[in-house]
């Protein structure tokens, strides 16, 4: 499979009181075309600044370095009409939160066809039937009604779906979800990662997907990245992920979940609190919460490397992996 | 089919949610009948507005001159719904011109940011410096009287508010996530900017060119009062207050006060229209 986007080196920085801070340093990953990678992390780990970096919708006055490219077109110095053709025809993003996403004041009909319309110079019937049959791909019920209806009278799992739709309809070849579930209840949550994998399986599309559940991501991707305070800690099969860990950072996450079979009396915390990117120290940003750490690990700055088949921050990895795993190996229903 | 009709019934009802405020109700009533006044006046107007007829001078309201007649005996009351057309025509084109152009700085400006926002929000704090009426007065120096230059020169001078009360709710609204998704969705900055931009500000626009009516109002009738803009015989309500001031040292203030009357009437429903458009953060008056 030849890499659809590759992103190396990638550091951003943002305005914050005046002041340029780094969000993301040394970001590096591939996607190839029809696989699925979901990028893990806490609230503030710079997953969404990643994606955002990706669609080229970073806030005014950042600044980047590093590189990002799109089937070997370099993303960060395109001309505005190659953005424009790379954003319609390359990439199309769902968002965490479909009522802001969406244009309060239009039908949803206008929000799905308008695209078509004016981007793909479908007719106003075309571009009808097309969304038409789309919305019944992703399991909206009356298809034709709806797109008479506004935002605000449909319910947040039916206009993440409008949402989806939207988004498909341009036939992306890579699609960026940031959190496309965090908004829904469970089953719809299903629902929505169904009809996105489905999509992805049928159209041959890249997906990334970007969560906070170890569990969705494990599900849905061949691949997880786990990133903390702005800088990637693991990437490797998310199969595999579960029952050999390369990373501290990633044990102590996995440990921390609820399980189905085992009933502890406490669920395993992380010492501290999570750390914004904005705050993370030059070393390895979890350090100052790891109880595998060392003095040297706070010394220099992690460099991610291959290891086991996945790749990994943690210096001490080649030690340490070995006892990383789950205590209760494969105890998880 | 029983969703739609629910849906048009939920629509109707949305539309006479203004109904209830009894304010509201009365000057739109004020308004529809200046429009009336503003298309059909010369013809509702019960006697020639222009003629002339001295026996009858400077007479009080009565049942065949209802406001009373002026000093060469011109029925008040007729010039005073003539005069709705050149008084609020006026005005409404500078409405137009000033929101016009200040909605298409105020956008560009929000949209563009960096240095084209820098460079228009100065230019505009340049223009906040002349007084409009100061401008107005100069426009007739140059151009003569009439009102082309006075409308001209106010529609300018009002720009700067709508522009940068524009700007700011431009502002707000770009940096909502539906704006970065049908950014990313490849959607120009025009189209972006047209659609789904305006139509999310249109209450703040509409509620500042109702503002800014009222202010070309003020400041036109004024212009007119001084003899500067619409030239008598045309019974501008400018020129009305200022051909009735002589009257009122005689014992008869009718046309200075019922010209007078129609200016407020007009003014503060079109400020009350502006209020519950807007809203009470974009209401009132300018600091």
């Amino acid at each position: 499979m030849t890499a659809l986007l590759e992103v190396s080196q990638l550091g951003v920085e943002v305005q914050l009181e005046g002041s340029l801070r780094p969000v993301l340093r040394d970001i590096t990953f591939t996607v190839a075309a029809g696989e699925a990678l979901a990028v893990v992390g806490e609230s503030g780990s710079g997953k969404s600044m990643t994606a955002r970096a990706i669609g080229r919708l970073l806030p005014p006055g950042s600044r980047t370095s590093g590189d990002i490219s799109f089937a070997g077109e370099p993303v960060l110095t395109m001309s505005p009409g190659a953005l424009r053709s790379y954003r319609t025809d390359g990439i199309g993003m769902i968002f965490q939160d479909p009522r802001a996403s969406i244009n309060p004041v239009l039908p949803v009909g206008d929000f799905l066809t308008e695209p078509l319309r004016t981007l793909r110079g479908m007719s106003r019937q075309q571009a009808r039937a097309r969304v038409v049959e789309l919305l019944d791909d992703v399991g909206v019920s009356r298809p034709e009604a709806r797109l008479r209806q506004f935002p605000h009278e449909l319910s947040g799992g039916l206009l993440q779906r409008v949402m989806i739709a939207a988004v498909l309809a341009m036939e992306p070849r890579l699609v960026l979800a940031d959190e496309p579930t965090t908004a829904l209840d469970v089953t719809t949550q299903s629902d929505v990662m169904s009809i996105l994998d489905d999509a992805r399986r049928d159209r041959g599309m890249g997906l990334v997907l970007i969560t906070h559940d170890l569990e969705l991501a494990a599900a849905v991707c061949d691949r997880t990245l786990v990133m903390y305070g702005g800088r990637i800690m693991e990437d490797q099969a998310s199969a595999r992920m579960h029952d050999a860990p390369l990373h501290p950072y990633t044990a102590a996450l996995l440990a921390s979940r609820p399980s189905l079979t085992l009933k502890p009396e406490y669920l395993e915390v992380i010492p501290g609190r999570p750390l914004s990117a904005v705050e993370a120290p030059h070393g390895c940003p979890f350090a100052d919460r790891c109880a595998l750490a060392l003095e040297r690990c706070s010394a220099s700055a992690p460099v991610m490397r291959p290891l086991h088949g996945g790749r990994t921050s943690c210096i001490r990895a080649e030690t340490l992996a070995p006892s990383l795993a789950p205590a209760a190996g494969g105890s998880r229903g | 089919m029983s969703s739609i009709a629910a849906y048009a019934g939920r629509r109707r009802r949305v539309r006479l949610a203004g109904a209830g405020d009894r304010v509201l109700v009365l000057c739109a009533l004020v308004l529809v009948a200046m429009a009336i006044f503003v298309l059909f006046g010369s013809l509702i107007a019960p006697q020639d507005p222009n003629a002339v007829n001295l026996e009858i001078a400077l007479q009080g309201p009565s049942s065949a001159h209802l406001f009373g007649t002026d000093a060469t005996g011109r029925d008040i009351f007729s010039r005073v719904l003539a005069g709705a057309r050149p008084s609020i025509l006026g005005p409404i084109l500078i409405s137009l011109g000033a929101t016009a152009l200040g909605t298409l700085i105020g956008v560009l400006a929000a949209w563009k940011r960096g240095v084209s926002d820098t460079l228009l929000s100065r230019g505009m704090e340049i223009l906040f410096a002349f007084p409009g009426l100061l401008l107005a007065m100069m426009a007739v120096a140059i151009l003569g009287r009439g009102l082309t230059a006075p409308v001209v020169a106010l529609a300018i001078a009002n720009t700067p508010w709508v522009a940068r009360i524009i700007r700011s709710a431009a502002l707000r609204e770009r940096s909502l996530p539906y704006v970065a998704a049908a950014s990313v969705q490849g959607f120009s900055g025009l189209t972006i900017c047209l659609r789904h931009v305006m139509p999310n500000i249109a209450r703040t626009i509409w509620a500042q060119a109702a503002l800014t009516f009222t202010y070309g109002m003020t400041d036109l009738l004024a212009i007119n009062y001084l003899g500067l803009g619409v030239q008598p015989p045309t019974p501008d309500w400018g020129v009305l207050v200022n051909e009735g001031q002589n009257s009122i040292l005689q014992g008869a203030p009718w046309e200075t006060l019922f010209a007078s009357v129609f200016i407020v009437l007009t003014i503060v429903s079109a400020t009350v229209l502006s209020a519950r458009l807007g809203g009470d953060d974009t209401a009132g008056i300018r600091a």
